[in-house]
């Protein structure tokens, strides 16, 4: 489904000031259009002024309020990616064994010149689009259909493309009568070995081993307002203290924003988004998620296919591993002495 | 046109037709007789005609959410529950609808929704929802246990009405919040207000109930989250009771309320003299840190009443002394914050244990209790 209008436009809490100065431009855009009087200068002053709030609203954003831009209902996802960066997209469906879920997309595409598989995670935008998505939760069969096209890829010496966006795999009944842990289990040790670059982009909400079943490659990115987590803050929150409420001080524990990871050596590259998130202007952050995957894949689309897994699996053993006591930024030892732990 | 031709026309129209059919349900929702489609008409008429109210969210591609139409919702004991309801249909592919089902707390953890959602709103704001399809069996049962909201014997419900008598009375106010809809409430009105010693006690303040969801507001500054609690006026702020209290607990929070220090014999007030003289006979020192509001007294009660914690206490040298006077470090070193505090010290001077009151409805056997407990293992710890 396509952008929604920008007219309709939907605010973040921390937004209000943008809020309330949008309301002003509208107005004065009605009184202009009901009397046909010239306001364009007013406007003009006005919208610069918007620029400024933007800029001040999004310029030292918690934790907190980068996962609510993050959760923006009209942030770019898969499907919107997949128009705006991609061409010559060919569906493949199913899993070969249950069903087709659809809110794992999977298909050959182009990326610029490149020919490569790209697997998303899709939430939908309207309540039917989500119902039929599962709100971007994908069962066993969605993991098995992105582990059949990633085969499908190695077959044909295809690069991976991975658009993560999840909130986590599902945790239904049936999800896990139909092996959900298993599914996730084997997408970890088959990506960990297949023999194609992989690229991965977390692009909104990148939740727990729900994201972790698409997100095993050589490089992982994540656009700037995106966080990847081992638990919601909401999830965590009601673990540690009981309620929901403290999903904000949760948020900032957990260290999941762009920057965190970054310097955790966690993900390689941050993708810049526009002024005010993703959502305030999809092709331009379609434009810079695109350069981004191409520069990366170039990087490591030359590499022998030993070498690329090595560096693969040395990537993976690097994750996790601290100095205890050391300065923050102090770069992590892999594989460390008995100070550095697992 | 030969016969052949003629047969084969409408057979290509019926498959194309069904062609066409396949795999799209209609766009919108055909009208439910007995529902309206406007929600806020439908608000209007429920607050003018204090009504509650029956809201459902549907789709028309949900094959979930026409079978709970023809089935749960046109069962007769299910329409007879709902009879009193002002019945509004919404249907999700519409924004607004989607921004009602959120706005009313219809939706998952992870803020989706979905159909079928029955929404019931009671007069007086109380939600209750069934989410997907059920069957008329479970919805009736459901519908039935979702009572009116009566007054209660003895009860103001005015809060006008219930200030101006604490005023005129000079009782102190006593805020019950409560629900219709809440088995717990229910409970806690049947069991904990209802027994004999807790009436008694309660008649030293004026008692208001009050509907949590219809004020929302004051139950927020008052600290209470959920129904039912109980708040009591107590020196410095004020006591939420929740729900888990019994009867006992409650009681002797009401008669510990605005009491004095109470009277413990055995206890000194000189707590230079009673470290020296644990220092020279080698015995352990129990400083009891305490002042004149009522949890204070609900510790020191529950202590002094157990024969357990009196036991525990006798190999103690036992010092009672006025929060207040002590130093911010001494504070800081004995992990004592607030009044009531036991601190134990061994012979040394050294401190072994910070015993203070868990939470306001603590049950003084269950202090008594976990007092009495740490007394035996500290008295266990220094061999006296």
């Amino acid at each position: 489904m396509a952008l929604q209008p920008a007219n309709s436009a939907v605010y973040l809490p921390f937004e209000s000031e943008l809020a309330e100065h949008d309301r002003k431009i509208r107005e004065i855009e009605e009184l202009s259009r009901a009397n046909k009087m010239d306001f364009s200068e007013e406007l003009r002053v006005l919208r610069e002024r918007r620029v400024d709030i933007v800029r001040k609203a999004y310029s030292n954003l918690g934790p907190w309020e980068r996962i609510q831009v993050s959760r923006h209902e009209r942030r770019p996802q898969t499907r919107d990616y997949l128009d705006l960066i991609f061409t010559d997209f060919m569906e493949l469906s199913g899993d070969r064994m249950f069903a087709d879920d659809l809110a794992i997309v999977a298909g050959l595409a182009r990326l610029g010149d490149e020919r490569v598989m790209v697997i998303g995670q899709h939430k939908g935008r309207n309540v039917r689009e989500r119902h039929l998505t599962n709100a971007g939760s994908p069962h066993p069969e969605g993991y098995r259909k992105a582990m059949l096209k990633m085969r499908l890829a190695e077959r044909f010496a295809l690069p991976v493309v991975c658009l993560i966006d999840t909130k986590g795999a599902f945790p239904g009944t049936g999800a896990e009568e139909r092996g959900q842990a298993a599914a996730i289990a084997e997408n970890l040790r088959d990506m960990s070995v297949l023999r194609v670059p992989v690229v991965a982009v977390v692009i909104g909400e990148g939740g727990s081993g729900g994201a972790l079943g698409i997100g095993v490659a050589d490089r992982l990115l994540m656009m700037e307002y995106a966080y990847y987590s081992v638990i919601s803050p909401e999830g965590c929150a009601a673990i540690l203290w009981k309620s929901a409420s403290n999903a904000a001080e949760a948020a900032a524990a957990l260290k999941i924003t762009a920057g965190d990871l970054a310097e955790m050596k966690i993900i390689d590259e941050i993708v810049k988004e526009p002024l005010g998130g993703a959502h305030q202007d999809p092709k331009a952050a379609a434009d810079t998620l695109k350069a981004a995957l191409l520069r990366n894949l170039a990087e490591i689309k030359g590499l022998p296919v030993d070498r690329l897994l090595a560096e693969r699996y040395a990537r993976l053993r690097r994750h996790g591993v601290w100095m205890e006591g050391a300065a923050a930024s102090a770069p992590a030892a892999a594989g460390g002495s008995g100070e550095a732990r697992k | 046109m030969n016969s052949a031709s003629a047969l084969r026309r409408p057979a290509l129209a019926l498959l194309l037709a069904l062609f066409c059919s396949a795999g799209c349900g209609p766009d919108e929702l055909a009208p439910l007789p007995g529902w309206g489609a406007d929600y806020e008409k439908a608000a209007a008429q429920a607050a003018a005609e204090r009504k509650p109210m029956a809201v459902l969210f549907s789709a028309a591609w949900s094959p979930a959410a026409a079978k709970f139409e023809s089935q749960a919702l046109a069962d007769q004991r299910v329409a007879g529950l709902l009879a009193g309801h002002v019945r509004v249909r919404l249907d999700l592919d519409q924004e607004s609808a989607r921004k009602t089902a959120l706005a009313l707390g219809a939706r998952d953890r992870n803020d989706n929704v979905g159909a079928p959602w029955l929404v019931l709103v009671s007069p007086e704001g109380e939600r209750r929802s069934v989410a997907g399809q059920c069957g008329a069996d479970h919805l009736a049962g459901f519908l039935g246990t979702l009572g009116r909201w009566q007054p209660l014997a003895g009860w103001e419900s005015d809060p006008a009405a219930a200030e101006a008598r604490a005023r005129e009375t000079g009782k102190p106010l006593a805020v019950l919040y409560s629900a219709a809809w809440e088995q717990e409430a229910a409970a806690f009105e049947r069991q904990t207000l209802s027994d004999a010693k807790v009436v008694a006690g309660l008649g030293a303040f004026t008692l208001l109930r009050l509907n949590i969801a219809a004020h929302a507001k004051r139950a927020e500054a008052d600290k209470v989250k959920a129904a039912p609690a109980l708040v009591l006026p107590a020196p410095g702020g004020s006591l939420v009771v929740p729900e888990k209290c019994t009867p006992a607990a409650l009681l002797s929070c009401v008669s510990a309320l605005g009491g004095k220090p109470r009277d413990l014999p055995g206890w000194s007030a000189d707590r230079e003299a009673a470290r020296k003289q644990a220092g020279a006979e080698g015995k352990p020192l129990a400083l009891l840190l305490d002042s004149a509001d009522w949890p204070c007294a609900k510790f020191a009660g529950a202590i002094q009443d157990s024969p357990d914690a009196t036991k525990a206490l006798e190999p103690f040298v036992r010092v009672r002394v006025d929060f207040a006077g002590i130093s911010e470090k001494d504070r800081a070193d004995w992990q004592a914050n607030k009044a009531p505090c036991l601190v134990l010290f061994d012979a040394a001077g050294k401190r072994y244990g910070t015993y203070g009151l868990k939470n306001a409805a603590e049950a003084p056997e269950r202090i008594a209790e976990r007092v009495a407990d740490g007394l035996k293992m500290a008295a266990a710890k220094t061999g006296s």
